[in-house]
């Protein structure tokens, strides 16, 4: 699937890769795997490459133990992105609501929602791998 | 932002309509809030019950909204959906804001 550089894209290309696994993963399976690639692709098109002439390709795969969602924006390999990404950053101090972060979750609820998060090269370009178990 | 907001005595109760709150809605949603802070309604329930998909981004305009409040004020949701629950609950959200089941129980809550 080839999704424009538009926030406006998000819902349609979520509402199709939640079409394609319905039938292969459970709702809270399905869930997970919604908001990780709402939040990988809502970095692409925010901070991907700025040619929006290019369109971001998302990729599917339903193997017998796992679910690959793939996406490559045209960004260059960044294999340290997510070291420091997981529950531990999701944690603040109740007592100081006024210093509470507007925004900096995406990374960790994508480690938190999938169970692999890698990059990889294919043929020079590089796409992130998110890959949830069947369970 | 397709909102439908109802007043019960000084609680303002806003029905959000849209089934997805994601970053192409959330800065509708943050003005939508601010906006009535600004106007000093200080007791604010979000009827979440039409919201099928919540991400960080919209996260991100509640929290600018609770912000915008400070502690003179009070921001409930209500009628989380499995999955807006499950954000809420991992962010660590529910902390943050007065969650209920059901708008009514808001209500209860925030009138007592």
């Amino acid at each position: 699937m080839l999704v424009r550089r538009d926030l406006a894209e998000l819902g349609q290309a979520a509402d199709q890769v939640c079409q394609w696994l319905e039938a292969e993963v459970d709702e809270d399976s399905l869930s997970c795997i919604e908001l990780a690639f709402v939040e990988a692709l809502t970095n692409s098109i925010l901070h991907g490459p700025l040619d929006t002439g290019t369109s971001i390709a998302v990729f599917v795969e339903i193997l017998d133990t796992q679910i690959v969602v793939e996406i490559e924006d045209g960004s260059p390999p960044m294999p340290t992105l997510f070291d420091n990404a997981g529950a531990h950053r999701l944690e603040f101090d109740i007592k100081d609501i006024e210093n509470l972060s507007e925004s900096g979750r995406g990374l960790s609820l994508i480690a938190i929602s999938m169970d692999e998060v890698t990059f990889r090269v294919i043929e020079d370009r590089v796409r992130l791998r998110m890959v949830r178990y069947r369970r | 932002m397709n909102v439908l907001e109802e007043m019960n005595g000084e609680l303002m109760i806003l029905k959000l309509r849209d089934q997805r709150l994601d970053a192409s809605t959330a800065p509708a949603l943050r003005e939508a809030l601010i906006e009535r802070i600004a106007k000093g309604h200080q007791s604010i329930i979000i009827d979440l019950s039409d919201v099928g998909f919540m991400d960080s981004s919209a996260l991100g305009a509640l929290i600018a909204a609770v912000k915008k409040l400070g502690p003179v004020g009070t921001i409930a949701v209500a009628a989380m959906r499995t999955p807006v629950a499950r954000l809420f609950s991992v962010t660590k959200m529910d902390r943050v804001f007065s969650v209920h089941p059901t708008v009514a129980d808001a209500v209860r809550s925030l009138a007592a």
